[in-house]
């Protein structure tokens, strides 16, 4: 039997599933408004490829013409890639470095990942420690990270820890496309393009699973969100479990930031179907708190 | 028939009972002449399920020697024009593809632009690309299939639009050319059939092994598909070639899902059902393959 998507409210979900761990946060000075087990520490699981898309907006505006430099995806990147289409393909590829960042989010693609931190470190860029200093000024104390992919990729770029508390501060640090100001204070330094950025990389995600995989919609309408999901990781989910986010407006267009994970060997959960029933069920849940 | 296929056959008609849209379906033992189905004659909207079809008749031209796999094009900005489906349209114009890749693509993520790319090899050696796929389809026996356009605008369609301007299809002739690429993969005289050789056989199946977001195997752990899906408004479908654990072909699977509610009563949006469906569906394939 293939687990199913349930109907459930926040409060629901949390009980319905005990392992799962999540935060639902909102732009207002409320903060969290649903949570479960959400200062929990887990493995990145998914949202690795957020705070690395994070980092490279930022390096890309700190360094004129960084985005819009060529780097060539190469066959040993496809060789170490265990996600993404890329590593389908065949020779070698030449990509600007936005359009590589755009397919780690859009579709988790570990080649372009392995591309992206070879053309860093042949920069002189030290990826890690960007990332380390921009987790620090958002206050993400949750967050540790702990080393770059290397070798293989499953479209992480960055290993570590945080929790759906943390990733969910940072959703809401980062605000939302219809922030019409820039405030240093919230963002933690992160600029205002290096925000826009990222949102538009979150607002075309291909065929998104995770937390986005039942909200409304048909035929490739849905309501507005934007996502990042961990479903790219299936082939180690097993062992790192599954991290999603999601962001999407209310009924006053205020948005609403959701973060989850869902622990390895998660019970019931057996097949990329079962998870996304579980996360889509959480997504969803989110939705209709934004409809009351 | 073998008790197991009406076993099979039995499964599959209680999944597709009682559900809030129609089903038309039919299942191909691979090299035995047996099928079962239901409502397989009913004429549909193919979607992106047709590009099955659309590869071998690429495919056929590479193997007469007009058409290399290694040949390149260049994406440009006007492709992106009403392109809904794929990874290519958010990416920067002038990324340059082999016609392998495009194939693979056009496959994976379903890319539209990817399908321009192959059509436009196909008219480089043929006076009207479109054509030269549908008289490939009629000498396949697909008599039921025309392809009416490049590809679907589908943007521009509401969810009661008419079948008149798309390409339509059945599920007999789906699963009828899908049985053929099973027995091609492993018999030359087949394959020649197919106007193909063995290793482009292959090939086509590697390609549909590669699809981002399987359906028929997405729960499976003991036999593969190589699937297509296809998605339109009111209507989801996924074609695919069962395969043992070790590659050989077992069964040809079509399954179209028409007039799928936006939200079924409970709230849930419709399309999850039909997922929901596809994944038993492939179960079921995979314990009729355990039980013969």
């Amino acid at each position: 039997m293939v687990a199913e998507v349930r109907m459930l409210t926040l409060e629901e979900c949390a009980a319905a599933y005990p392992q799962l761990r999540f935060a639902v946060g909102d732009a207002g000075l409320s903060g969290v408004v649903a949570e479960s087990r959400a200062d929990e520490p887990h493995d990145l699981g998914g949202i690795g490829k957020l705070l690395l898309g994070l980092t490279l907006a930022h390096l890309g505006q700190s360094h004129e013409g960084f985005l819009e430099r060529s780097l060539t995806v190469s066959r040993d990147h496809r060789a170490g890639a265990r996600t993404g289409t890329l590593r389908l393909m065949s020779g070698e590829l030449q990509l600007s470095v936005e359009d590589a960042v755009n397919l780690v989010l859009s579709t988790g693609d570990g080649a372009c990942v392995l591309a992206l931190l070879d053309f860093a470190a042949a920069e002189g860029v030290d990826l890690l420690s960007e990332a380390g200093g921009l987790t620090s000024s958002l206050r993400l104390d949750a967050v540790q990270l702990s080393g770059l992919e290397s070798g293989e990729s499953w479209g992480e770029g960055l290993l570590g820890s945080a929790t759906a508390a943390s990733t969910c501060q940072l959703l809401r640090s980062l605000g939302t496309l219809d922030d019409p100001e820039d405030d240093p204070a919230v963002a933690g330094g992160a600029s205002s393009e290096a925000r826009q950025l990222l949102h538009g990389w979150m607002g075309k995600v291909f065929e998104p699973a995770g937390l986005a995989s039942a909200l409304p919609g048909y035929g490739p309408r849905r309501v507005r969100h934007q996502t990042l999901s961990g479903f790219e990781l299936t082939a180690v989910g097993a062992q790192r479990g599954y991290s999603s986010a999601l962001s999407l407006p209310n009924q006053a267009g205020e948005w609403v930031h959701v973060a989850a994970h869902l622990p390895p060997s998660s019970a019931g959960a057996h097949s990329p179907r079962d998870v996304s029933a579980v996360l889509g069920g959480l997504g969803l849940a989110a939705y209709l708190s934004t409809r009351n | 028939m073998e008790q197991s296929l009406r076993d099979l056959e039995t499964a599959v008609t209680r999944l597709a009972a009682d559900q809030p849209f129609a089903l038309s379906w039919m299942i191909r033992t691979v090299g035995t002449g047996e099928v079962i189905g239901e409502d397989a004659t009913r004429a549909v909207a193919s979607f992106s399920t047709r590009k099955v079809s659309v590869l071998l008749a690429c495919l056929a031209l590479v193997e007469t020697g007009e058409l290399s796999l290694e040949d390149r094009s260049v994406i440009t900005e006007e492709m992106k024009d009403g392109v809904q489906a794929g990874i290519m349209r958010n990416l920067s114009a002038g990324i340059s593809l082999s016609l392998r890749d495009s194939l693979l693509q056009m496959m994976s993520t379903s890319d539209n632009i990817c399908t321009q790319l192959v059509f436009a090899a196909i008219g480089s050696v043929r006076p009207d690309p479109l054509q030269w796929v549908n008289d490939y389809c009629a000498w396949m026996g697909l008599h039921a299939t025309l392809h009416r356009e490049i590809f679907p605008r589908t943007g521009d369609l509401t969810w009661s639009h008419s079948l008149d301007t798309l390409t339509t299809t059945t599920a007999r002739d789906q699963s009828r050319l899908l049985e053929k690429l099973g027995r091609g993969c492993v018999d030359d005289t087949a394959a020649a059939q197919l106007m193909l050789s063995v290793e482009l056989c292959a090939f086509a199946r590697e390609a549909m092994l590669g699809l981002f977001t399987p359906a028929l195997g997405v729960a499976c752990t003991q036999i593969r598909f190589a699937e297509k899906n296809g998605r339109g408004l009111r209507s989801l479908s996924q074609v695919g070639l069962a395969l043992s654990a070790s590659g050989v072909p077992l069964a040809a699977v079509a399954a179209y899902a028409e007039n799928i509610p936006t939200q079924l009563p409970s709230g849930l949006p419709g399309r999850v059902a039909v997922f929901d469906l596809f994944a038993e569906l492939g179960l079921a394939v995979q314990e009729w393959a355990r039980g013969r």
